[in-house]
């Protein structure tokens, strides 16, 4: 799942251009996941957008699914 | 120790689901994406030429090293990679730790060359592959220095008990080691989160150029047959780049997870799970100019169970878990022990490496019986100690796509040591111990002057030694493509026109909305349908021969659809995909006797061949042609090696 923050994202570029599946394209100024169901989660637009505007998360159903606290 | 993070405010973000059908989490759900696709309508394909003494296709790990070190030997270099290198190929988003033969760290641990070579060939086999001892003796013989100029590029790698001071610095004397897979255990943890930016800093610096975004589709060849450059398209602009160059590497990674679902991307954290780069492309290339792919018969769909990234190698010897994770069941049982600690200095130190990979393989199939059998089963890190757990939270933070897991750990608030994690049977992935026949580690094909490195070569690719194979056989094949180079005055293409005018001719019949309407992920799905139906259970004969001809039947009716630049290099890549599961059937039906642990169920009394004979495939007149190659002893290096 991929979360942009439209209010931090600069429309800097970054993620456009290191995406390594294309997902992203440039529209009225934001990031915007174009081809989001292509992406393969490595996180890399997370860790590389200079403004921390991208978060890669698990997404539903396995993000519940994995995690159990003991007991 | 965990920290829990606000919970992000859902309202002011843009969210994206990966799949739609599985529901929004937002206000403003994005589920508009065929409104917004612009769909360009062909307006003209340009074309672009480009000269180069090495030709490099692909800027993955063994790519960027290829010419790095072609540069260094005096060659002008250009790179054709598909994304962009700075975050493509399996390495993009990290790697935590790498394979190398470090004598004076081995000998300390009482290990030689002579044991890791004879680790390695044995691996080789076990996982598929290869098994040339010509390989594995070069690995074990460079592969130490090799991979410590990734710390002159400023790679950290890990170390243990830091002993001494130098300026300012604790001075590192041990490197921090986790055993995978080996019975000798090879790999350094290193903080390689950024290894592909690191690479791609470095080749610029050397003066290389890199064509990003351009999907190589052919190899140029002179009147020879000899490899002379590549042709690809762009993957964001209907551009036609071809490069003149006197000798060709494929760099390509070797891997066609694509071909099931499982493998295809995605969120389940297995490492089969793989980015766009697994379609077999390098496979489809060589085979079309006439170089033979190995092995592509031993391709097998196996079951997988999951836990986040690591498939197989939850708690056991393998992953950064290692040692400190065990498998229980629903009632806190030990299914699976945690392998404790073996301290170095004992006699059974090595013997005890070799017992825990048996325990491993043995485990993980067990594991995945008890799974299907309907029991649940859990990983935890409830007996792990503190050390143990803080190495772990570390490597989580470099490779790769478990950096996404990390965050979603802390977002959870989880507490690592208390949790459980559900594992579960995931899906049916493909094990690929196929690759492209190097003749020697000289890494040329037998296409004069192209080369094969990295995951791409039989016998490192899904045999590991992986990133450290891409590292020491990238290097390899920079140097030896430049030094031929030197030998050849120019360029010698002879069809690049026709080259050219194939693939124009291909676009426009891609583009072109009359002529088809089936979409590349329709077409890769019906694929992946076929794949599985074959590879997943038992096929005989028979059965394999139907499904060929089903494949052909799908192959020459698809119309495939695209509407833009993108969709164009998507549906090159499934079409790919067609040729490499056709490769597969080939194979099959021309591998009529066992192979080492490969067993054909129908034959009475197998007979196994032994490893050294493979089934090769390659295109001859425009048709699949199979063949056997012998390569048990491979012949010795036609090129000296330059000072290393
Ligand atoms: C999640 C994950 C974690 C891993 N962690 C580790 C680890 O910790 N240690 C380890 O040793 N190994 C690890 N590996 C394996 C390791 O990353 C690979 O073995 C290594 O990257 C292989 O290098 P390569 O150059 O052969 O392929 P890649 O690095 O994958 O590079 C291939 C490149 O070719 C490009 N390409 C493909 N087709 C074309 C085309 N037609 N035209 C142009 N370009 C093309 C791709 O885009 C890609 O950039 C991991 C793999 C994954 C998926
Ligand atoms: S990298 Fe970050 S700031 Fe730049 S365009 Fe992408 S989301 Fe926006
Ligand atoms: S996580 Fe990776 S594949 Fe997904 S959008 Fe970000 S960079 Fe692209």
């Amino acid at each position: 799942m991929i979360i942009i923050d439209k209010h931090t994202c600069t429309g800097c570029g970054t993620c456009v251009e290191v995406c390594p599946e294309d997902v992203y394209v440039l529209k009225d100024g934001n990031a915007f996941a174009l081809y989001a169901t292509e992406c393969w989660v490595c996180g890399s637009c997370m860790f590389d957008c200079p403004v921390q505007a991208i978060e890669i998360d698990l997404e539903p159903p396995h993000a519940v699914r994995f995690i159990r606290k003991a007991g | 120790m965990l920290t829990r993070m606000p919970d992000p405010p859902f309202s002011k973000y843009q969210i994206y689901l990966r799949d739609e059908a599985e529901g929004s989490l937002t206000e403003n759900p994005t589920s508009t994406y065929d409104e917004e696709k612009e769909m360009v309508h062909m307006t003209s394909i340009t074309t672009k030429e480009y000269q180069a003494d090495v030709a490099i296709i692909g800027g993955g790990l063994s790519g960027l090293s290829a010419a790095i070190e072609a540069s260094r030997q005096g060659a002008e270099v250009l790179v054709v990679e598909k994304g962009n290198t700075l975050r493509s190929g399996l390495a993009g988003s990290g790697i935590d730790h790498i394979q190398a033969h470090i004598p004076e760290f081995h000998d300390r641990i009482g290990y030689t060359t002579e044991d890791l070579v004879n680790d390695q060939y044995e691996f080789g086999g076990n996982i598929g592959g290869l098994r040339s001892n010509t390989l594995a003796r070069y690995f074990a013989e460079h592969s130490g220095e090799d991979i410590r100029e990734l710390e002159r590029y400023g790679i950290q790698f890990r170390f243990e008990n830091p002993c001494g001071q130098s300026i300012g610095h604790l001075k590192p004397c041990g490197y921090k080691i986790v055993p995978q897979f080996h019975y000798v255990p090879t790999s350094y943890n290193f903080a390689g989160r950024d290894i592909k930016r690191v690479l791609t800093k470095e080749v610029l610096k050397v003066g290389v150029r890199i064509l990003n975004r351009v999907q190589v589709r052919s190899i140029l060849v002179d009147e020879q047959g000899a490899a002379a450059g590549v042709v690809g398209m762009g993957t964001r602009s209907f551009e036609i780049v071809t490069v003149q160059a006197k000798t060709t590497i494929l760099a390509t990674q070797g891997g066609i997870a694509r071909i099931s679902k499982a493998g295809a991307g995605g969120t389940s954290f297995e490492n089969f799970a793989a980015p766009s780069a697994s379609t077999g492309a390098g496979k489809v290339l060589a085979a079309h100019v006439g170089a033979r792919v190995l092995n592509m018969e031993l391709t097998g769909l196996i079951d997988t169970y999951a836990l986040m990234d690591y498939s197989f190698s939850v708690g056991l010897p393998s992953g950064s878990w290692w040692p400190a994770g065990r498998i229980v069941d629903e009632n806190g049982e030990v299914v699976v022990p945690r392998n404790t600690d073996i301290p170095e200095e004992t006699p059974q130190y090595k013997q005890r490496y070799r017992q825990l990979v048996e325990d491993y393989y043995s485990g993980r199939g067990r594991i995945a019986e008890l799974l299907a059998q309907g029991r649940r089963l859990y990983f935890d890190l409830q007996e792990a100690s503190e050390e143990e757990l803080e190495n772990i939270w570390w490597a989580l933070g470099h490779e790769g796509k478990t950096n996404v897991l990390k965050h979603h750990l802390i977002k959870q608030g989880v507490d690592f040591k208390e949790a459980r994690f559900p594992l579960r049977l995931g899906g049916k992935g493909a094990l690929v111990p196929a690759g492209i026949w190097v003749k020697d580690d000289t890494t040329e094909t037998d296409v004069l002057n192209l080369y094969a490195t990295g995951d791409e070569i039989a016998g490192t690719g899904s045999g590991l030694p992986v990133a450290g194979g891409a590292i020491v056989f990238g290097k390899r094949s920079g140097e030896q493509a430049a030094l031929r180079a030197r030998e050849i005055p120019s360029p010698t293409a002879t069809n690049t026109a026709q080259v050219v005018e194939g693939l124009m001719r291909q676009t426009e019949a891609l583009l072109d909305d009359k002529n088809g309407s089936v979409t590349w992920k329709q077409a890769e799905e019906s694929l992946q349908n076929l794949a599985e139906h074959t590879l997943g259970r038992p096929y005989t004969q028979v059965s394999i021969e139907d499904d060929l001809s089903l494949l052909s039947q799908a192959t020459s009716s698809m119309r495939l659809q695209a509407g833009n630049p993108h969709e164009l290099s998507r549906c090159f890549e499934v079409s790919d995909l067609y040729q490499i599961l056709g490769f597969i059937y080939h194979a099959i039906l021309a591998r009529t006797s066992s192979l080492g642990p490969y067993i054909r169920a129908d034959e009475a009394d197998y007979v196994a061949l032994p490893w050294g004979v493979a089934t090769t495939i390659s295109i001859k007149d425009g048709k699949p042609s199979t063949g056997t190659v012998s390569f048990h002893e491979a012949s010795s290096s036609k090129y000296p090696t330059i000072h290393r």
